[in-house]
Formats: structure tokens, C-alpha cells, sequence
């Protein structure tokens, strides 16, 4: 249970989202970036989380990890202009800007998703960056 | 008076051309892109030179069949195998890697539409980019400049289902077929956008 409580995302604000890099093979976000395997791909509301880069570690459930990641942002807005898209605050017990894009992920969604990306915030690092 | 010399030819399996050259005692053979191998003459059958390990078996994949109108996306497709081997990144907004079968279904389902393509339409599909979707499915995607497309192989039931739109026509196509079915609508959509 989160010690935070649920608010309503406007309309003109932000979420990131952590784009594995296998999913941008030239540093720009492709479809599959958005889907995931339950359809609920999670975002971080930028109110609570503004530093992207901040935002790829807290995204990253084994922060060893959080390296594989390059950073989108999409508007809350434009998101819920695609047919049965919701942008839900959903903070976890860690994450007070966890968030959710609820729906199905068909391909005309997936493809309007990548659309309205605002391509990658912090580029997709190499294997050899160091953190 | 010195007999004609002969030349025997026939083609087998449309992929490999034989020939026997009387004059030289030997047979030769050619497969479709050009190389020629050759043979001395006691075995002229393409069966005995697979068992004898000299020719090539029958490719295991239609796209290993050299086409040179299609070579450039038969190369994506045998290189993509490397997704059935990658690691398991689903929890972290990553891949799922297929399984073969899946793989396979979703290439073949590729291959059959590019075929069809060019016979009937005389149109040339471009390699797509060829991913693993987080639920351990496969994805084609096609962002050319007149023109996007994303066709999802499900890992199960065999579903295939696709969106497609272009800016010149302005019009989209969105269905859902099997990975056996042979899709017309996809075919007359490519062969508009192409």
C-alpha cells in the first residue's frame, strides 16, 4: 500500500517513460516501447519526478540495471486523445510518481504512442557508459 | 569423324540446374545465384550429392532459397533468429523472446505476403524491423516515409493482427488474421503504398 494518495493527472502535463534500449535501436523509440506485458505500461509523472534521469532510476525495479534505459516524454493530453487511453497516478510504496497508461495496446495505439514521444530526453546509453 | 559433343541440362526442384558436359567427363551443377560445382560423372542424381554431403539439402526455410528481388529482406529474416536467444527482459519494459515456432510461424507469415507481392503486384517489400514484443511475440514495423505499418505475430492462437497507414492515399488498414492465412487486404494495401 502507498503512503501517498491518487491525484488526477491534468491534461497539460508530463509522464516519462523508460524506453529499454532494445526498443530504440537508433536512439529514437519504436512501438514496442510502449507495450507491455500486462498493458499497463508504467510512467512517471514529471510533478513529483521533473529530472528524467532521476526518473530512469526510479523506474528501474533493479537499479543495476537502469542503464538499459533512455527517457521519453509524453503529454498526459495528447495520450488520452488516442480511443481508450487513461493516464492513472498509481504511486508505489518507492515511487510517488508512478503512474500508468491503461488500455489496450493495439497497433494504431502503439503507433500513436511513438507518435506524440517526444523522442529521448536522455539518450539511450552505450554498454560501456559508466554510471 | 569426331561425334558432336553434348551437353545435357535439367532443372530440379527450380533452384539447381544440371549440367553434363560429355567432353569434359565430368557433370557440373549451378544453383541459382550463379555458383557452379562440379562432379565427376558417376553421380549425376542431386540426391546422391546430398547424401554424399557435396550439395545442399533442400533449404529448411523458404527464404533460404536465393531470390535475388527479395535477398535483402531474406537476410533480415535469418538474422533475426538471434531473438529467440535474447535474455528475458519483460520487467524491464523489454523483450520476451519468442519461441522458435512463433518465430517461424511469424517469418513464414512475412515471407508468403512478400512473395505474393511481387508475383502479383511486381512490388518489392522492404525489410521491416524485426523485434520481440514484451509478450514473447514478434512485431514487423515499417516507418518509410510515405508510409507506416506494425503487424503483431501473438505467441498464441496464431493471431496476427496489423495497422497501417500512408500519407499519400490517407487511408489506414487495421484487421486481424491467422499466421497461415494468405492476407489479401494486406497485400492490396503494400501493393497501394509500395
Amino acid at each position: 500500500m502507498s503512503k501517498w494518495g491518487t491525484e488526477t493527472i491534468p491534461a497539460e502535463d508530463r509522464v516519462f517513460r523508460n524506453i529499454n534500449k532494445r526498443y530504440a535501436p537508433d536512439g529514437v523509440p519504436t512501438p514496442d516501447a510502449f507495450d507491455d506485458k500486462d498493458d499497463e505500461p508504467s510512467v512517471c509523472w514529471e510533478k513529483h519526478c521533473p529530472d528524467p534521469a532521476e526518473c530512469r532510476k526510479k523506474m528501474s525495479r533493479n537499479p543495476d540495471v537502469y542503464n538499459l534505459f533512455g527517457v521519453c516524454a509524453l503529454n498526459v493530453g495528447q495520450v488520452r486523445s488516442i480511443p481508450l487511453q487513461e493516464v492513472i497516478h498509481k504511486p508505489s510504496k518507492k515511487n510517488r510518481s508512478h503512474s500508468i497508461i491503461k488500455g489496450e495496446k493495439t497497433e494504431r495505439v502503439l503507433l500513436k504512442l511513438c507518435e506524440i514521444a517526444n523522442g529521448p530526453i536522455v539518450a539511450v546509453p552505450t554498454d560501456n557508459e559508466v554510471e | 569423324m569426331t561425334p558432336a559433343l553434348q551437353t545435357q541440362e535439367k532443372t530440379v526442384d527450380h533452384q539447381y540446374t544440371f549440367f553434363h558436359r560429355q567432353e569434359r567427363g565430368l557433370s557440373e551443377w549451378q544453383d541459382n545465384s550463379k555458383r557452379k560445382y562440379e562432379l565427376e560423372s558417376d553421380s549425376q542424381s542431386y540426391f546422391d550429392w546430398v547424401a554424399k554431403g557435396i550439395a545442399p539439402s533442400k533449404p529448411e526455410y523458404p527464404w533460404e532459397n536465393y531470390n535475388p528481388e527479395l535477398a535483402e529482406l531474406a537476410e533480415e529474416i535469418k538474422k533475426s533468429l538471434y531473438l529467440i536467444k535474447i535474455p528475458d527482459e519483460s520487467d524491464l519494459n523489454g523483450p520476451k523472446p519468442p519461441d522458435k515456432e512463433t518465430w517461424e510461424k511469424g517469418c513464414k507469415f512475412l515471407w508468403r505476403h512478400a512473395e505474393k507481392l511481387l508475383k502479383f503486384a511486381n512490388k518489392r517489400l522492404e525489410k521491416p524491423i524485426i523485434s520481440a514484443t514484451p509478450k514473447g511475440g514478434m512485431r514487423f514495423y515499417w516507418n518509410k516515409p510515405g508510409y507506416r505499418m506494425l503487424i503483431t505475430i501473438h505467441p498464441v492462437k496464431n493471431r496476427v493482427t496489423y495497422y497501417g497507414d500512408n500519407a499519400k492515399w490517407k487511408n489506414w488498414e487495421e484487421r486481424e488474421t491467422t499466421v497461415d492465412e494468405l492476407d489479401y487486404k494486406l497485400i492490396s494495401w503494400f501493393t497501394l503504398v509500395l
